[in-house]
């Protein structure tokens, strides 16, 4: 029995050699970690990309139905709905998956900034990063218009609108992109390609970019910790690839158990005279960018190009963080002012989704707009300057409070069980 | 002699080996509306996810994650029941 056994492990062995010889494997991708990497925000990046890939399955079992021309699309996506097996539940994991994508790609950036991630040797890292979840939103802005439903359409016609408003030749440049000619048929083939070709293409592209730069540079070490030895190094079988399966497996189960629970339901077909009663949306990703164009003081043809503008300095100044903030700092006690500027980020992010969420086409008035968000910026920077002050080191704290916890759970087992012991020997 | 913890995993186990049974063997098309296949599915991974991560604690178990996992099984099971209905 156990020769029999031996044998068996003797030939997995020569196969994961022959195979690992072949292609280098447990050199690069499937190399062992170091230890402290094993905490799910450390993997909030590689969730990202699993709900994209779940999203692309997903996308090309819709692929076998979808029919991308103005008058069939709406009922294609239909039929989906109401005629093909499962139609429905693909629809909405797939919609879901995206959400997902986007809100961790969100935080895998947010992380980043926070803990300095983008500071040398990882500055291309960075801004491959950035345009990839560029991309992941041009995918969501592309793939809303695909059902052609009146909200969808809508909402695309006024996103082109603001475009047309760019000074040309750059208008040209970018209508010709994303509208052809300017029929119907035009626009919604060009983002059919974007949606399912040319932007995962790129995604595709630049991931692979990315994980060569991350085998280069590897994962990097939070500031304060030793670093990594051989023995703080955790091998890739079984416990990295049982690790990333555990996070998979409960994204996979919560996204499923949200679109059980909130199926897609698909609104009117878009004609011109729905669109005429209908007050189009984005999707809850790009409400923050429709709430600040909708305040009185990006009205008119320069007020909109001073919008977009603003727009577009903020995703530059993003995209380019490595060349603006140079310091070589990286524990977030020791940088204020970038903490700060983050928490703001996040928290006038939050405020203008909600807000946008509640006032659909509404103008919102400068003023309003002014003392909403003045309050909420004004409100974080006070509580990060009192966390500054209070709690010197406030990740370290934490996480040594933590520690103290759990050594201070073991003592008491280890205490007790001698006391156990004693008691059981008495008995007998 | 099994313990309770055992004895409960074990459990856990061939309520998932069920689950499974009736997902791949039998047809799913057939017998299950899609959101009740759809909560399955999210029950099966929700189990497989405790199951790893006992075996990645194997040394000293998180109880209160495995607390969770199954508290979550069990509310997509309630709401497959009472909200989905199949």
């Amino acid at each position: 029995m156990k020769q029999a056994v031996a044998t068996r492990r003797n030939r997995w062995h020569t196969l994961s050699n022959w195979i690992n010889t072949r292609l280098g494997l447990a050199n690069t991708i499937l190399r062992p970690v170091p230890s402290y990497s094993l905490k799910p925000d450390y993997w909030l990046g590689a969730i990202a990309f699993v709900a994209f890939l779940v999203c692309g399955f997903t996308g090309i079992l819709q692929l076998q139905y979808y029919v991308p021309t103005p008058d069939a699309a709406y009922d294609s996506v239909q039929h989906i709905n109401e005629f093909v097996p499962y139609g429905n539940l693909i629809q909405s994991v797939h919609l879901y998956s995206a959400f997902a994508m986007i809100f961790f790609a969100f935080a895998h950036m947010m992380r980043g900034y926070f803990l300095s991630v983008h500071k040398r040797p990882r500055e291309l890292m960075w801004v491959v990063g950035m345009v990839m979840g560029l991309s992941a939103l041009g995918m969501g802005f592309t793939g809303y218009l695909l059902p052609w439903t009146v909200l969808s359409k809508s909402a695309t016609d006024i996103s082109i609108g603001f475009v047309n408003q760019l000074p040309d030749p750059l208008r040209s440049f970018v209508m010709f992109g994303l509208r052809g000619t300017g029929t119907d048929s035009d626009l919604l083939l060009r983002f059919f390609a974007l949606h399912t070709v040319i932007l995962p293409a790129v995604i595709f592209v630049l991931f692979a970019i990315k994980l060569h730069m991350f085998e280069v540079h590897g994962v990097a070490k939070p500031e304060g910790h030793s670093a990594p030895t051989q023995t703080h190094l955790i091998p890739w079988f079984p416990r990295v690839l049982g690790y990333t399966l555990l996070l998979a497996s409960v994204v996979g189960s919560a996204v499923l158990t949200i679109a059980i629970l909130f199926p897609t339901q698909l609104p009117a077909k878009f004609t011109y005279e729905a669109a005429a009663a209908a007050t189009p949306t984005p999707e809850w990703y790009f409400l923050w960018a429709y709430q600040i164009l909708k305040f009185s003081v990006f009205e008119g043809q320069l007020g909109i190009r001073l919008a977009l503008l603003l727009l577009f300095a903020i995703m530059a100044a993003f995209t380019l963080l490595p060349f603006i903030d140079r310091s070589p700092i990286r524990d977030p006690s020791r940088r204020p002012v970038f903490v700060t500027l983050g928490a703001i980020t996040v928290v006038e992010v939050f405020v203008l989704v909600i807000w946008g969420s509640m006032t659909p086409g509404i103008t919102i008035p400068t003023v309003e707009a002014v003392l909403v968000l003045g309050s909420a910026a004004t409100l974080t920077t006070g509580i990060v300057f009192v966390w500054f002050r209070h709690m010197k080191q406030p990740s370290e704290m934490l996480y040594e409070r933590f520690l103290n916890r759990k050594n201070q759970q073991l003592v008491s087992k280890t205490n007790r069980e001698p006391a156990r012991r004693n008691e059981i020997g008495s008995r007998t | 002699m099994m313990n309770r913890t055992s004895l409960g995993f074990g459990l856990l186990l061939v309520f998932q080996v069920v689950l499974v049974a009736a997902l791949w063997l039998v047809d799913p098309v057939q017998y299950f509306g899609q959101r009740l296949f759809g909560s399955i599915l999210a029950v099966q991974l929700a189990i497989i996810a405790i199951f790893l991560h006992l075996y990645l604690s194997r040394d000293e178990y998180d109880q209160e994650w495995i607390a969770v996992g199954l508290a979550f099984v069990v509310l997509i099971g309630l709401l497959a029941f009472f909200v989905v209905g199949g």
